[in-house]
């Protein structure tokens, strides 16, 4: 019985790998609609369109991903991500 | 007793980990305030307990089989519908799997070999490692166009039913939905501007119809999914959007594609709206593998399509409602390898 609750715990938390997040960018000229990506190796899990300010979420299984943002006027972020807690929050700051 | 204290108990401490970031409506509320300014965007509603309008369900109150204005409502310009090519004379389209590919295209298949993919792929099926919750239909991009004059604060909810699960959205969804502003064609969420609602999904078979679609190779199956949205009055903008991403994205090979409407895509994933609209337009187009090539592993849809789809079903209008707004959504599904 415990472990059936500790499975079902378990179970739970690694389930929900949230990934939340907001595209931000201090440079006027990087206000423009985003590609957003999130790759793993060389194949693309997600692409999406998010605005200056927009916000996005993934349920992303625990693995290694990238995040890859960009627009039409070369503003870019791009950062290597880890999904291994419950609830992920990042900024993404975009730059020219 | 003991044992049912501590469920509890584990219920409770994964309840409190995961409350915060549910409860949250505003991502702006996660960013420091001064880092905020300095992106130029408005501050974010915090620790407020914010009024968001109900929801009821968006039903339909008929679904148009017939050709009629009020169905058609604007229609493109340069109208091209594959069944009508046998009344009328046939236009010759132009290619439009070389079509002047947008930047990100460009950028992304230099940089992503496995980009014109429409999923992490698996010969002919999504890759289920990537993409969690239970059944075997991974509905990718359904695009939510929202149309006419509301005003103040709505709500339009996505309730994922029958063991359907979120994936993706934007903006965040969350478990309450979308809270907007409309301006214009502009859908304005915690400051920023959409031109739609993004969302991606994972469903069980069993809940769509197996028995309405066509068949064929990726030019002629992408030709007539341009064709159903034309008929279906889809707008010019929101076919473009298709348009652009599936004319990359769509899959090589042969596949049966069985379209599904409002009626099945509700038990799925149903629309809750603050208002009600009178009128919408929904389709995703559930693509299968043919047998040539590719292991079946559908049991719901073992069988090739038996007739013909109509894109009149896909139409709905509420007769009860007298206002001008209508929905749109288009979407594309494929299934995962594994159940």
């Amino acid at each position: 019985m415990r472990v059936l609750l500790l499975a079902i715990l378990f179970f739970q938390i690694s389930y929900a790998s949230n990934l939340k997040g907001i595209i931000l960018s201090k440079d006027k000229k990087c206000r423009e609609i985003f590609q957003l990506y999130v790759t793993h190796g060389k194949s693309v899990v997600y692409q999406l369109e998010v605005p200056h300010g927009g916000s996005f979420e993934f349920d992303l299984p625990k693995n290694k991903y990238r995040l890859t943002a960009v627009n039409k006027s070369g503003c870019s972020y791009e950062a290597d991500l880890v999904i291994t807690e419950n609830q992920t929050f990042k900024e993404v700051w975009v730059k020219k | 007793m003991k044992f049912l204290v501590l469920f509890l108990l584990a219920l409770s401490i994964n309840a409190s980990m995961m409350a915060p970031n549910q409860r949250m409506q505003d991502p702006r509320c996660m960013v420091p305030a001064s880092a905020l300014a300095a992106s130029s965007m408005p501050a974010g509603l915090c620790n407020q307990n914010q009024q968001i309008p109900t929801v009821t369900p968006i039903y339909g109150g008929a679904s148009c089989l017939a050709m009629t204005p009020q169905c058609l409502g604007q229609t493109r310009s340069n109208y091209d519908c594959i069944h009508c090519n046998q009344l009328n004379n046939p236009r010759i389209l132009p290619n439009q799997f070389n079509p002047q590919t947008s930047w990100y295209h460009r950028y992304a298949q230099m940089r992503w070999p496995q980009y014109n993919r429409p999923a992490v792929w698996n010969n002919g099926y999504a890759d289920h490692n990537f993409y969690p919750g239970s059944g075997n239909v991974a509905v990718g991009k359904p695009n939510v166009y929202i149309h006419g004059n509301l005003i103040g604060k709505q709500r339009l909810q996505v309730k994922m039913k029958n063991r359907s699960h979120l994936l993706a959205a934007s903006p965040i969804h969350g478990t309450d939905g979308w809270v907007f502003e409309k301006s214009g064609e502009i859908l304005s969420v915690t400051g920023a501007s959409y031109n739609y609602f993004y969302y991606d999904y994972k469903a069980h078979e069993n809940y769509l119809q197996n028995k309405s679609g066509f068949c064929g190779k990726k030019d002629y199956l992408y030709d007539r999914m341009i064709s159903i949205l034309k008929e279906m009055s889809f707008k010019e903008r929101e076919i473009k959007d298709f348009e652009d991403y599936w004319s990359v994205k769509y899959p090589g090979g042969s596949f049966c594609v069985y379209p599904q409407t409002h009626a099945e895509l509700q038990k799925l994933a149903q629309w809750n709206g603050s208002f009600m609209p009178s009128s919408f337009r929904r389709v995703v187009f559930v693509s299968v593998p043919k047998k040539e090539g590719h292991k079946i592993i559908s049991s719901h849809f073992k069988n090739e399509p038996s007739e013909d789809w109509n894109p009149q079903k896909g139409i709905y209008r509420v007769p009860a409602s007298k206002n001008d707004i209508s929905i749109h959504e288009w979407g594309v599904a494929f299934l995962t390898d594994k159940k």
